[in-house]
């Protein structure tokens, strides 16, 4: 699309593709939520594929509603709002992958160290040692 | 950024959601502008000052101290 859009027009696209995409989405959850719901009644798994395909298929109707609106979907506020929510996701996510990762090596590390002993337990010992608190019977 | 959006608009008897039609962002953003809670683009500031035909000196009050040369 070329022609210049009036400021109307724009918002009026913009109104246009967002209900579009959004109706995309509900209807691909929506049959999801139904083919599982005759999933679990009829026990047919090909119609919980078919479901999960609608649902697919809603999501790549939003996909194409972003692809080939002519505006943009977002104003700048609501741009802006969008990016101090990634900011703010990211920082969750990044202080609980860092944190989740120190916890880890935290309680790990004093259990398993002295199993890295390359010759003090027998093949496929360490895994036991790790996971119980009892040494290997080597049995 | 204080501005005088809310006065202007008010003055030429148009909604939040009209202005926001004419100047082609959602009634949020014209909310939020109003209420200090966001500082538009140089885009939407000329657009506005366009729409109500004044400067935009007029329409927002920057309180930047002058530069001392």
């Amino acid at each position: 699309m070329t022609e210049k859009l009036t400021t109307r027009q724009q918002v009026q696209k913009r109104e246009q593709y967002t209900k579009w995409m959004n109706r995309s989405v509900v209807a691909g959850c929506m049959a999801f939520f139904v083919s599982m719901a005759v999933w679990i009644v009829t026990d047919q798994q090909p119609v919980l594929f078919a479901g999960l395909g609608l649902y697919w298929l809603g999501a790549l109707g939003m996909g194409l509603g972003y692809w080939y609106s002519p505006v943009s979907l977002r104003d700048e506020f609501e741009q802006q709002m969008e990016w101090e929510a990634n900011q703010a996701v990211s920082a969750f996510i990044a202080a609980v992958v860092v944190l989740g990762f120190r916890q880890m090596s935290f309680s790990a590390q004093p259990a398993c160290t002295p199993l890295l002993r390359p010759f003090g337990a027998q093949s496929g010992a360490i895994s036991c040692w790790c996971s119980s608190s009892e040494p290997p019977t080597g049995t | 950024m204080e501005n005088n959006i809310g006065m202007y608009r008010e003055r030429t008897g148009l909604s939040q959601g009209e202005l926001a039609t004419a100047v082609g962002v959602s009634r949020q953003t014209i909310n939020a502008v109003e209420r200090d809670r966001y500082d538009p683009s140089l885009e939407l500031a000329l657009k506005l000052a366009v729409y109500f035909d004044c400067q935009v000196e007029e329409l927002f009050d920057p309180d930047i101290k002058p530069v001392e040369g």
